[in-house]
């Protein structure tokens, strides 16, 4: 069934690090207990290891046998990837999301978050300024007041710490 | 930048304010090594209100189970040393070196009250044709490795307590482990398992229902069961056992061990009033547990015993990944 | 019986309980809607405060929490892809279909009308059948369990998407995610890499917010400029002949539910999964494909998920057992409360069985009209312009993931299994099949070898059981009979030309 549809670019490559994957979890499973036992604790993760790569090695198979990626003319494998896969506002986010992870334990959550909202709002496109700060501030609030205060979930206090209690 | 600095300023100067007064002048956190609904979290809720109240401030819990308390042990152990970080805990860290999950136990705490501890006892499904643990070794040993028995993994209590019994008088069961005493227990009732040890806490009711049948108890008294018969204790069969006793899950609170003496005291006076509280010993009553309420150096003597007890029962029956000679422990 | 009546509507009478009853069902919809708050949170906390009060008021809190949070679940998983509580998984593979044609009105008012009916089914089934059914879940033995979880891994058929291999394989890469950290039954470490962090396992949680929430907030960029659809929320009771046409739908799922609920050991998330694969199988024209916005698959998880509700008390209140991990927390609630929870709790305070299930049936009618309101207000969050809700969506599935165990680490896997699951749709994978995986693998993990243990590692003792024990017998007769019925339904499928579908792009 596969076959019936050409390949997105990058397919060919995520389906080989898939069989790679499911090769090294068979690796890892087997050096928990090897065959120890009927019972022993790598079993299962043999089984779901063995299973994986298995299937892997099948949707690489239907991978192979589909078409190739239309590559319009003046277009190249790695240009169509960027543009059907990872266009730019992914990367973009992406990044914002880790500098925002990095972010959140030393500079706190409300920090952190706000300017994380503000950046990526402005980032995937909205150009109401104020709207957009606005926004952010009210829906932090809730989140603090619900997470911190009635679930006493204590958030990264970062450098806010001590201020706010 | 001036913006910064300012912030910087501001923060140093509450710095300043925090460290001049009195401890604790913010709330404090909690961290509880098991999940919710678990012993140790019942244990831990409970307290903590009298707690509260002794200390005038707020203790928010927060479970963070996971590697039988390692997760918990490791990120209280990270905290800074100033009394605001709790740690509620069970018996478990004490095993967690000769088991191979971390590389340090409660030595590495300050023991601020070892609440209470639990006493086990030996059940079986209400027909069972056994009516003494004697009756249950005497058929296991005729039919080796036929015969179940109900555990929670290895350092568990159901698994301990058959290593104890074990190395006082040799039979072959077959442990099946499960997650917890509930499911155990369910197994027990469904006859999926013969025999196990449990913490009385969780049997008491199913064998005053006449759902199970108590064989023993794991002390060296007999324990009483309100209008029913007392169960006796298993010294009376295997008087060798006495040389285990007591012995059982513990439940406490623990700060670490580098803790201003100040802080310590305040914590250890307040967490002895919560102790106290009548409505607090109904509950650990009720449980099944036997109230302790000790701390410092008592807390340590018994710590350090229940450690080199357990320890060695599960090296000599092979079930120690580490030997507790690595660590210094001491063979009983 | 008169007195076991007055207990049954103890809290109907008195103002201050029905008050308690109906905040706590308002409150547990949204904690229930709320990625990372969990029912199971709320409950461990109101111990804290409710100790001081009356048993009966907490446990009236504590009713209305459960059931609107096992309901509240399913709102998020409509209106964002992302389920609430691991119960409203299945919920979000037609909920959300539907949301994105406009029907997130009708959706959630149907979600609503079927998790009441599911939640009355689960209370009767405790009022009239809980010894019977608490004895029944006693008999269930480890390698029915097993039977149980092979069963449900076989949904992965029927969530595969574009191909069987790539169901198969994301169902794999669930069981192993799932095998991550102390294995439960011998404490030895599994995939963790020396690190005391994996020691804990990967929180299912985090990696269901991951593969649905994240992994959607990424898809959803290919999609910036488009205006998002118009929400119809004119009509949202759904009709009477559409009841009536689902009601046998329901009503299978909802026993499927109680029965599913009453294990203690599996609970709403699995009933859910189950309930959805049944209907799957037994639907032979369904409203549209399934996966595609079909209402079979949004009555079937809902309707046994909140029976499980009622399932999952009776192993709590007749032996004191808990049926799942918020019974649980109950359980430990009635002992700070100075009861036992036991066998003799039915015995000894007789009333206290009648009083849960008369409050758990107030909660269940609060549901209805707190349900069905504010539904216009809901479906706005999904009008809202793409580039203001996605980032609000990630800050709250961070702080979320976060809220499990107070711990930053959850959010980086979080973010992976975003980042993973997107390639993962990106290439025609579904990520149903990993969460499924992960939710079943460990069940299944510890049931086959605990059953194996149990027979002394011999392997033709283990499967000679299978055969002689009657529960299990009929177990493998039925998995043996959806077995085959899948593959002539399968043939008959591609026979007719299963055409490939595009990719999610």
């Amino acid at each position: 069934m596969d076959a019936s549809r050409p390949r997105v670019p990058g397919e060919l490559v995520f389906a080989l690090a898939m069989l790679v994957f499911g090769l090294t979890a068979l690796w890892q499973a087997w050096r928990i207990s090897g065959l120890s036992s009927w019972s022993a604790p790598g079993v299962m993760p043999m089984v779901a290891a063995a299973v994986m790569s298995a299937s892997a090695l099948v949707f690489l198979r239907n991978t192979l046998r589909s078409p190739k990626p239309e590559i319009p003319a003046g277009s190249s494998l790695a240009r169509q990837f960027a543009h059907q896969v990872l266009p730019l506002p992914i990367v973009m986010f992406t990044a914002l999301i880790v500098v925002y992870m990095l972010a959140l334990e030393p500079l706190g959550f409300i920090i952190s978050s706000f300017a994380f909202l503000a950046a990526s709002m402005f980032t995937l496109g909205s150009r109401r300024i104020v709207f957009t700060l606005v926004i952010s501030a009210l829906s932090l609030a809730a989140i603090y007041l619900v997470f911190q205060t009635a679930f006493s979930v204590v958030l990264p206090e970062g450098v806010l710490r001590g201020v706010l209690r | 930048m001036s913006y910064r600095k300012l912030l910087g300023a501001t923060a140093l100067t509450l710095f300043a304010g925090l460290a001049a007064a009195a401890y604790p002048d913010r709330e404090l956190t909690g961290v509880i090594m098991w999940g919710a609904g678990g012993a140790t979290d019942v244990v831990a809720r409970a307290v903590a209100p009298h707690a509260e109240a002794a200390l005038g401030k707020k203790v928010v819990l927060v479970n963070k189970s996971g590697g039988t308390g390692a997760i918990s042990t490791n990120f209280v152990n990270n905290a800074p040393a100033d009394g605001y970080t709790l740690l509620y805990g069970a018996e478990n860290p004490q095993l967690h070196q000769v088991l191979g999950i971390a590389d340090f136990g409660y030595e590495k705490f300050y023991p601020v009250n070892v609440l209470g501890r639990g006493v086990a006892v030996i059940v079986v499904a209400k027909d069972a044709p056994w009516n003494s643990v004697k009756d249950f070794v005497e058929d296991a040993k005729k039919r080796p490795g036929k015969l179940k028995m109900g555990s929670t993994g290895p350092g568990g209590l159901p698994h301990t307590i058959g290593s104890m019994l074990n190395s006082v008088t040799k039979f072959q069961v077959i442990s099946v482990p499960f997650d917890d005493e509930s499911p155990d227990l369910t197994a027990l009732m469904g006859g999926h398992v013969d025999m196990m040890p449990v913490g009385s806490g969780a049997a008491t009711e199913s064998i005053k229902a006449g759902r199970l049948k108590a064989l023993s108890v794991i002390d060296t008294e007999p324990l009483p069961l309100q209008g029913f018969p007392n169960i006796p204790p298993i010294t009376k069969e295997y008087p060798e056992f006495g040389k285990y006793l007591p012995w059982g899950p513990f439940y406490g609170i623990w700060v670490k061990r580098d803790t201003p003496e100040d802080v310590k005291a305040t914590l250890t006076k307040a967490f002895k009033t919560a102790a106290d509280n009548a409505q607090f010993q109904t509950l650990m009553k009720d449980r099944g547990n036997v109230m302790m309420n000790v701390s410092g150096a008592e807390a340590d003597a018994f710590l350090k015993k229940w450690q080199s007890v357990t320890s060695w029962v599960l090296q000599d029956v092979g079930a120690a990944k580490v030997s507790p000679e690595k660590f210094g422990i001491p063979r009983p | 019986m008169s007195e076991a009546l007055s207990y049954f509507f103890m809290s109907w009478t008195d103002p201050y309980l029905l008050f308690l009853t109906a905040a706590g069902t308002f409150a547990g919809i949204y904690i229930g809607a709320i990625p990372g708050l969990s029912v199971t949170m709320a409950v461990s906390i109101l111990i804290s405060f409710t100790f001081k009060w009356h048993v009966n008021e907490a446990l009236a809190l504590i009713a209305g929490i459960y059931l609107g949070g096992v309901y509240g679940g399913s709102r998020s998983a409509i209106l964002l892809n992302i389920p609430g509580a691991p119960a409203a998984i299945a919920t979000a593979l037609d909920g959300y279909p539907l949301a994105q044609r406009g029907e997130a009105g009708v959706a959630i008012g149907l979600t609503t009308v079927v998790s009441v009916l599911g939640g009355f089914i689960g209370i009767i089934a405790l009022a009239v059948a809980a010894p019977q059914l608490s004895k029944l879940s006693l008999l269930f033995a480890p390698r029915d369990y097993l039977l149980l979880a092979i069963w449900g891994i076989l949904l992965v058929g029927s969530l595969s998407g574009e191909s069987m291999a790539k169901g198969v394989f994301a169902g794999a890469v669930g069981v192993l995610l799932g095998m991550v950290g102390l294995d439960p039954l011998t404490a030895e470490g599994r995939f963790t890499f020396g690190s005391i962090q994996l020691t804990g396992g990967i929180p299912y949680v985090a990696a269901m917010i991951g593969f649905f929430g994240v992994a959607e907030v990424l898809v959803q960029l290919h999609h910036l400029g488009v205006t998002p659809v118009k929400q119809n929320v004119s009509k949202i009771l759904p009709s009477w002949a559409l009841m009536r046409k689902y009601l046998p739908l329901g009503l299978r799922c909802s026993s499927i539910g109680v029965v599913i609920g009453a294990l203690p050991g599996a609970g709403g998330d699995i009933a859910a999964l189950m309930a959805y694969d049944h209907a799957k199988r037994t639907t032979r024209n369904p409203s549209r494909p399934f996966g595609e916005g079909a209402y079979e698959g949004l009555v079937a998880p809902e309707s046994a998920n909140n029976a499980a509700v009622g399932g999952a008390y009776i192993p709590m209140l007749t032996l004191g057992i808990p049926g799942d991990a918020v019974t649980a927390v109950i359980i430990g609630a009635l002992y700070i409360h100075g009861l036992k929870p036991g066998p003799m709790m039915l015995i000894e305070t007789p009333h206290l069985f009648w009083f849960c299930v008369g409050n758990l049936t107030l909660a269940n009618i609060f549901l209805l009209p707190m349900g069905l309101s504010g539904i216009r207000i809901f479906a706005k969050i999904v009008e809202t312009p793409k580039p203001i809700l996605l980032p609000l969506i990630l800050v709250l599935s961070a702080v979320g993931t976060y809220a499990i165990q107070n711990n930053p680490v959850d959010i980086y896997w979080m973010l992976g299994f975003g980042v993973f699951g997107y390639f993962l749709k990106m290439y025609g994978f579904q990520v149903g099949p990993v969460i499924l995986g992960i939710i079943l693998g460990p069940l299944m993990d510890v049931s086959y070898r605990r059953a194996m243990i149990s027979t002394g590692d011999d392997p033709l003792a283990f499967l000679g059981e299978f055969f002689t024990a009657p529960i299990s017998a009929v177990l493998v007769v039925a998995l043996a009979v959806t077995i085959l019925s899948q593959t002539s339904l399968w043939r008959a499928l591609t026979g007719r030309g299963g055409g490939a579908k595009a990719p999610a792009i």
